[in-house]
């Protein structure tokens, strides 16, 4: 019985027909609201949209809070500094990077490569000075970490931004695009949570299957560093002269694998007959983590510096160019490495065995690069 | 403790939502059969006092079943594997402070060569515990396993 009545005196019932006075009550209650949303329903939403974002950034500041007890207590713990390392953290995650002008592109990459090593300096210089305890490795891990807070504190600050902006200008299309954005930028905070977590305690991370496959292959051949914070071994592959590259760990690194490659492209005389490349890459949402694929290209992210010169190098000397990525998520990226990533070591490297064998011959040269953050693992 | 705490409070909002839940149907339910008794104000404000019984009930019981999962990703222990190369023997224990990839850890107990940290990932829960190497969390400090096929 019930349902159709409920329906009916739900659509009818206060319309007319009843005499009571809730019936009347109600009826102009539904007419009040429904002139209300007629004429302020934008600025309804307009509140309604203010009040999510402003839980959004409550919870963005104590993650960032959090990071940085973390970041302050792991440098205390490591660095032992004799000052108090809070205000000299407090300036490095307002530091900055104004990226040259980009009217005239050409030439830009190597301005963009030099003030990326300038920050990079910096960047290990301070936090050499506030952990003078700290080894190289945990320098380097201690790094990744200031680099969390500073990346926690700006998604912090532009979205105050625009949310205060909104609210002061009542724009509806401002507010809506900051609700757009809003719960990817979340996604993202919580992730950069996770991330912080592996970086204090020097855990391997979802991008760093990489260096984890390439450290495979290194197990037990000579290894030398060929350049900033990245380690080159060769060894027998398939058949195949192999020289194998990647950031030099266990510390938390992605080094510099473009000026790597060059080196070894300039050293060898350009006679390499393929360049493999290993990465993490963002799976799309509904695909399998740690599933694999192969392409061409260069599989490297980062701001492009490193992409170009191995891409410059590579179509210089003509050498092809492969690629073979892992699939994982934003989150899986950077937070402590899941078991399927783990498990798609062999996989991969079964993959780039029989790219391998079928693209070139048997006592060529070949580049292998892990490309990725070395947290945690050695070589 | 503090974990314990926030469990308790965790049970008690949980509780309290499913009360309310309850008693908004048992509203709705009076005011329909009062409704066909002929008391028309009863069945009005009946339904909508359920429906925003029902309306935050649902809410909060879907926050917290979203925190619950977020409680259990975090719960999620780090492991590394101790393996030995030469005779295959292999050690699951929790990850510690300085442990990475191919960290040579010593000698290993079954055949003498060299063992090292062959890798560390995050424990995964779905995984169903019919492997040799059963992983214990209630206790951390006994959770070694080992598996040796020589
Ligand atoms: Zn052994």
């Amino acid at each position: 019985m019930s349902l159709n009545t409920v329906l009916q005196l739900g659509l009818l019932g206060g319309l007319g027909g009843e005499d009571s006075s809730i019936g009347t009550v109600i009826s102009t209650l539904m007419y009040f609201s429904f002139i209300l949303f007629i004429f302020f329903g934008q600025k309804i939403q307009l509140w309604t949209m203010l009040w999510n974002a402003s839980g959004s950034i409550k919870k963005l500041e104590y993650m960032k809070t959090e990071t940085k007890n973390l970041t302050l207590k792991t440098i205390r713990e490591i660095g032992k500094p004799k000052e108090d390392p809070a205000s000299r953290l407090n300036s490095l995650m307002e530091h900055f990077l104004i990226s040259p002008v980009d009217l005239d592109p050409a030439g830009i990459v190597p301005k963009l490569d030099h003030l990326l090593d300038v920050r990079d300096d910096k960047f290990k210089s301070d936090v050499e000075r506030i952990a003078p305890e700290a080894d190289d490795v945990q320098v380097n891990n201690l790094e990744n970490l200031v680099e969390v807070s500073l990346a926690l504190n700006t998604i912090f600050r532009i979205v105050r931004h625009f949310y205060l902006l909104g609210k002061k200008t009542s724009s509806f299309y401002l507010i809506l695009q900051l609700q757009m954005i809003l719960p990817l930028v979340m996604q993202q905070a919580e992730a950069l949570i996770g991330a912080s977590k592996a970086f204090a305690k020097g855990q391997p991370i979802g991008d760093g299957v990489g260096p984890l496959i390439v450290s495979k292959l290194m197990i037990g051949k000579r290894k030398r560093k060929i350049e900033k914070d990245v380690i080159v071994a060769k060894t027998k592959f398939e058949g195949r002269n192999a020289i194998v590259l990647k950031a030099e760990g266990p510390g938390g690194n992605v080094g510099k694998p473009g000026n790597a490659v060059r080196k070894i492209i300039t050293e060898n005389k350009g006679k390499i007959s393929m360049v493999v490349m290993i990465d993490a890459a963002l799976k799309f949402e509904g695909e399998k983590t740690g599933e694999i694929s192969e392409g061409i290209g260069a599989a490297i992210g980062g701001i492009g510096t490193e992409k170009f010169k191995i891409e410059e190098e590579t179509s210089k000397f003509k050498i092809p160019l492969y690629a073979i990525i892992i699939k994982e998520s934003i989150q899986e990226a950077i937070t402590p490495m899941k078991k399927e990533i783990n498990d798609a070591v062999d996989k991969a490297t079964d993959k780039v065995r029989s790219l391998v064998k079928e693209n070139s011959k048997k006592g060529d040269t070949i580049i292998i690069a892990g490309i990725g953050n070395s947290i945690g693992i050695g070589q | 403790m503090d974990r314990e705490r926030g469990r308790t409070y965790f049970y008690i909002v949980a509780l309290f939502s499913m009360g309310i839940l309850i008693y908004s149907f048992y509203i709705l339910y009076n005011s329909l059969t009062s409704y066909q008794e002929g008391q028309t104000e009863n069945l009005y404000i009946g339904i909508v006092v359920a429906i925003i019984g029902i309306g935050l009930a649902f809410s909060s019981l879907t926050t917290l079943r979203k925190r619950a999962i977020m409680l259990k990703e975090m719960e999620k222990k780090v492991l590394a594997v101790e393996f030995c190369d030469k005779c295959s023997f292999k050690k699951v224990r929790l990850f510690e402070k300085g442990d990475y990839v191919n960290k040579k850890i010593g000698k290993c107990t079954q055949c003498n060569s060299e063992l090292s940290i062959n890798a560390i990932y995050l424990e995964d829960k779905k995984e169903p515990d019919k492997s040799p190497q059963r992983v214990s969390t209630s206790q951390p400090s006994s959770l070694t396993i080992t598996v040796c096929s020589a």
